[in-house]
């Protein structure tokens, strides 16, 4: 079964479809190699985060390692051909995350810990990149070395990760994590680990459908629970139905905001999370002024907001894809001094803009 | 009963995972046929975790996921915005954000781009002044739209510090304004004229302008050109965005929209650099930006940038000339035309008003009025032919003994009036002849430099609110008549440059990139003169190493020579002869000539000849090559082929700056001295060296008639007047002969 028609069956023929309507919209630009165009961002990004021995390090925390890190390096290293970069990644991760036994990562690493992986318990978010930058390297790189890895925890993460939303239910929802999430009255998730893209193409490669069809149902969640305003961070699946869970984080904030530019890069620009996002956009980002981090989802409040480029390259993007007919965003230079999280989101706005909104080029 | 099971999920269900993966494997040909190049960890036996300890650690993992920016305090937010201010007119070596005045008292003029009234808060001034100066008594005064908006005084000394000026909106216009600043300065020790050469302010010109409530509103053409301003005072430049996908017309948009942006700019020309759309911020943060999109029609528009920067937004037609952006001719406004000076009429008492010069009050010890005009371009006078002057000029009474006026031409001293006897009289129409060799063709620089000693020199000047010494606008100035001749001169060529005048090879890009070109080509719009741009002049860039393609007419000189100048470190001395301890065959030589007497004697002979033959007949390789040697430069400007007169040859040093070079191209042509002769260096601090051949020859463009030959043959004859002489001697001399073998051969006959 070729991709194409692999894709179809599992539904994300739509996704597609708006990937190719949003090139043909560029107005004359047109998706570029990123090698040639970008390289200086990433040369950038990996001298500021990764470390020579393949550790990509978050300043902000505690100098800390992420599995969702270590998959962030991975998917941009496989974007920018970067193979040696990839390695360093891969096998730090390996020696040090890998450590579960099931394929899955730990969640973090601690340097200068006497245990510095505390907590075995993995983080969805970032076993699906580091998967979705395997299966991608396997082909850049054309090692099936890679591919293997990756299905070891798309396989993981389809048994241990996805679930129903209730018993019986076709519907399936991405846990954040093997443990923990899943109690006697409730399910809670976290939208923005949700990439509908990267398990689309991880599910292509392995041939673990589960991750496609969730994939879906997350899309059509998203769409629910946009209809009131932006995707908060966390959410709670009881029988009373699906809302923002309060203990976690009710606020759209540093995890929601990844949900629009996930679903852009995905092609689906015009999904109500995205516009929903626009319209906070609009009202509140202004030049010079710092952009909207935290919002409380309800009345639009800004909670917290931050200067770094990052966000605002993320918040140009989501307005520029968001609005049919724009062409041109706002989005800054990338700068390599601003903490890890956004320059990271700062690449993945350029790399998303590239693949599926061209016309969104910064002016 | 809960509707959900809880879900414990074991560690350990590595059967199961074990299965599956097996039999995926097999389903896949693909990933079946891979090797399992990366272990596993092996399986350990994980445990289960208790509720808490579980709670906990999900716990960490939300802290950690709360803080992953820079969280900005809203009351930490100053939402202002400086508009800096532009110089008007090119100061020929741009240094930084700061623009200096110096003397004891000086104005400049500055345009100020306020695109919403409504949102000025007041002019800040950011200065800094030499430790020489008085505070209590040297201050500035700032003007916007000829009203005075303050006064303040001069007295930041380690470093810049910063004055506001409320400023209501009723003052300032929407768009351009003019501001002019006024600088009085005493020096705290001394008065007079060398006290006067230590006084100095700067002002930076980056913190320096309006201060915007915010930059809400800040937008269109206005705020386009608020941020050119700001982009010439960061040094930052502008940023030109998306070019490489204007393909084939690539240079014609690029030229179109450059070249008019900075023919409204005026003054100094502001450096252009190319930029991917996917960038890294750099050390400045860029202020202005020309962004090329593809779309369906030609069309600008102007916005503000995610970091920022005003940009203007060029939508093209892909693969289509730039034939028409129907907004953009007239969308900029024009701060200042980059004009030559006026052209004067000869044998004429033409008034000095007629060439720009207003009447001029001195109030200094030592001021220096420079006014430029231009001679025709084909104005040579090289006999003692005179010019005159009647100048128009008063002084008070009393000044110190020694005060002086003195008349410059071309920065050749003519007069020197003493400024006593006659203290409060108008002194009209005082005659001045000077020789009229000292004019050249094109632009010329009329001097005068007033010297007015302290009294006493060792305490500071007493206030000086009256002016000392005047110079009226009625003043003339005759020049004689020249034939219509031409003295080989790159002056000419140099004058009527146009962007279109830019030539390049393939070698060129080892000196000059494509920032460079375009940065240049910018700085030669406007400002040429039409008649000699007529003559299609060019300006070659070359590399070092495509030194031999300049033609060398008559004239040599070395690569050395021009590593030399271009090479060279400007603190350092010329490039170090050859150590006679590193080279036997040397140390042979100095042996030599050391040890005979009369080796040296030889010399001094050899020496003495060559000096005589020197006079009789200038070889000016010898000269050039030696020339060049003494020099240091960023820049080379190249004119040797006389027969190639439209052609002018450019180096640039390495560590040069193109926006220095460019703005001084820009100053010669307008208001400074410029390139001249054959060779010409633009020093470090942004002045003009020339070398003229001593040799060359004017080349008549007219016919010889009655009424001209006496000035033509004047100046053939005062080009080289040792080869008439030796000519007429020589004639005299056979003429001579003849006669007597005339005598001889008659008297024979006779006989």
């Amino acid at each position: 079964m070729n991709r194409r028609r692999f894709l179809t069956v599992m539904g994300a023929a739509p996704a597609l479809a708006m990937a190719g309507a949003g090139s043909g919209a560029a107005q004359g630009l047109l998706t570029s190699d990123l090698t040639e165009t970008a390289m200086p961002l990433w040369q950038a990004w990996r001298d500021s985060f990764l470390q020579p021995d393949g550790r990509v390090v978050d300043g902000l925390q505690r100098n800390a390692s992420h599995s969702e890190g270590q998959g962030y390096g991975a998917v941009l290293a496989s974007e920018f051909g970067d193979q040696p970069a990839f390695d360093r990644i891969v096998d730090w991760t390996e020696a040090n995350l890998s450590v579960r036994g099931d394929g899955l990562l730990a969640w973090r690493y601690l340097p200068g810990e006497v245990n510095p992986v505390p907590d075995s318990n993995n983080a969805s978010d970032g076993d699906l990149f580091y998967a979705w930058g395997l299966v991608r390297a396997a082909q850049r790189f054309n090692e099936p070395r890679y591919l293997t890895r990756a299905l070891q925890t798309a396989q993981s993460l389809a048994e241990r990760c996805i679930m129903p939303v209730a018993p019986g239910a076709n519907e399936t929802v991405f846990l954040p994590a093997a443990q923990g999430f899943v109690h006697a009255d409730r399910i809670v998730f976290n939208p923005s680990y949700v990439m509908p893209l990267a398990m689309r193409e991880v599910a292509a490669a392995t041939g673990v459908a589960e991750l496609a069809r969730t994939a879906q149902n997350a899309e059509s969640i998203l769409l629910r629970l946009a209809q009131t305003g932006p995707v908060p961070d966390w959410v709670q699946v009881t029988p009373q139905g699906m809302s923002a869970a309060p203990d976690f984080s009710a606020n759209t904030g540093y995890e929601a905001m990844r949900v629009p530019l996930y679903l852009v890069w995905s092609g689906l620009n015009n999904h109500p999370a995205v516009t929903q996002m626009v319209r906070v956009y609009t009202r509140t980002v202004q030049p010079g002024v710092p952009v909207p981090t935290i919002i409380e989802p309800a009345s639009g409040t800004v909670l917290e907001a931050s200067n770094d480029p990052g966000y605002r390259a993320l918040a140009a993007l989501v307005s520029c894809a968001g609005t049919p007919g724009e062409t041109g965003s706002l989005m800054p230079p990338f700068d390599p001094s601003q903490p890890y999280y956004p320059a990271t989101l700062q690449m993945f706005a350029m790399i998303a803009a590239n693949q599926v909104t061209p016309q969104c080029v910064p002016i | 009963m809960p509707l959900f099971t809880p879900l414990r999920t074991r560690y350990s269900r590595q059967a199961a995972f074990g299965l599956t993966a097996a039999a995926l494997l097999a389903a896949s040909p693909q990933i079946a046929a891979a090797q399992a190049l990366i272990p596993l960890p092996l399986d350990g036996e994980m445990t289960e975790i208790d509720a808490a300890t579980l709670d906990q650690l999900t716990a960490d993992r939300f802290e950690a996921s709360s803080h992953r920016g820079t969280h900005i305090e809203p009351v930490a937010i100053d939402p202002s915005v400086i508009s800096p201010l532009r110089p008007v007119e090119a100061r020929g070596r741009p240094a930084g954000s700061a623009i200096r005045f110096d003397g004891e008292s000086r104005t400049l003029d500055f345009a100020l781009f306020v695109p919403n009234p409504g949102q000025m808060q007041a002019l800040r001034l950011a200065t800094q002044s030499s430790i020489n100066i008085l505070p209590e008594r040297s201050r500035f005064r700032a003007y916007i739209n000829d009203t005075l908006v303050g006064e303040g005084r001069l007295e930041h000394f380690t470093e810049f510090g910063v004055v506001e000026f409320p400023v209501g909106s009723s003052v300032v216009l929407p768009g351009q304004n003019h501001v002019r600043i006024e600088l009085i300065q005493y020096h705290r020790i001394y008065c007079g004229p060398e006290a006067s050469f230590a006084l100095w302010s700067d002002i930076d010109l980056a913190n320096s302008g309006a201060v915007l409530a915010s930059a809400d509103g800040i937008s269109g053409q206005d705020g386009f050109m608020m941020g050119i301003a700001a982009a010439a005072a960061t040094g930052s430049g502008i940023e030109i965005r998306g070019a490489e996908g204007l393909t084939d017309y690539r240079d014609e948009w690029i030229s179109q929209i450059t070249q008019r942006i900075s023919a409204s700019l005026g003054g100094d020309p502001i450096p252009f650099r190319f930029t991917r759309y996917w960038s890294v911020q750099g050390a400045a943060r860029s202020a202005a930006r020309i962004t090329f999109l593809p779309g369906s029609a030609n069309s600008v528009t102007f916005r503000t940038s995610g970091d920022g920067a005003q940009v203007m937004v060029v939508e093209f037609i892909p693969g289509q000339r730039p034939t028409a952006l129907p907004e953009f001719t007239d969308i900029l406004p024009r701060i200042s035309e980059r004009a030559q000076p006026a052209l004067i009429d000869t044998q004429r008492p033409v008034a000095f008003s007629e060439f720009g010069f207003r009447t001029t009050e001195v109030r200094d010890r030592y001021a220096l009025i420079e006014q430029r005009f231009r001679l025709p371009e084909d104005y040579v006078v090289l006999t003692n032919d005179k010019a005159e002057i009647k100048l128009d000029y008063i002084y008070i009474p009393d000044l110190p003994s020694g005060s002086m006026l003195l008349v410059h031409i071309n920065g050749n001293n003519m007069r020197l009036l003493p400024l006593r006897g006659e203290g409060g009289q108008l002194i009209e129409q005082f005659p001045l002849s000077f020789e009229a060799r000292f004019l050249r063709s094109g632009m010329n620089t009329l001097t005068f430099e007033t010297i007015i000693p302290g009294s006493p020199a060792d305490l500071p000047c007493p206030t000086q609110d009256a002016a000392m010494v005047a110079i009226g606008q009625g003043s003339t100035l005759q020049v004689p008549y020249s034939p219509s001749m031409y003295l080989p001169d790159m002056h000419l060529a140099f004058s009527g440059l146009t962007p279109d005048s830019l030539q390049v090879n393939d070698m060129t890009m080892r000196s000059f990139d494509s920032n460079d070109v375009v940065t240049l080509r910018a700085a030669l719009t406007g400002g040429e003169n039409a008649q000699t741009a007529a003559l299609n002049p060019r300006l070659h860039l070359l590399s070092l190493e495509d030194l031999g393609s300049i033609p060398m007419g008559t004239y040599q000189f070395s690569r050395r020579a021009v590593e030399n100048v271009l090479l060279q470190n400007p603190e350092a001395g010329p490039i170090a002869a050859a150590d006679p301890g590193q080279n036997s065959l040397l140390r042979m030589t100095e042996r030599r000539e050391t040890g005979a007497g009369f080796a040296r004697s030889w010399d001094w002979l050899r020496g003495g000849f060559d000096a005589t033959l020197q006079w009789l007949h200038p070889r000016s390789g010898t000269l050039l090559e030696n020339w060049l040697l003494e020099q240091r430069g960023q820049a080379v400007l190249i004119q040797l082929d006389p027969s190639q007169a439209n052609q002018i040859w450019m180096l640039r040093a390495p560590d040069s700056d193109i926006s220095a070079i460019s703005s001084a191209l820009v100053a010669a042509r307008t208001n400074a001295e410029g390139p001249r002769g054959q060779v010409s260096i633009l020093d470090r601090e942004g002045v003009w060296h020339s070398w003229v051949a001593p040799d060359r020859q004017p080349v008549l463009l007219e016919p010889v008639t009655l009424g001209n030959m006496r000035y033509v043959v004047g100046n053939f004859v005062s080009a080289t007047p040792i080869r008439y002489v030796a000519g007429l001697f020589l004639f005299a001399l056979i003429s001579a002969l003849f006669a007597l073998r005339l005598v001889i051969a008659t008297r024979e006959h006779r006989e």
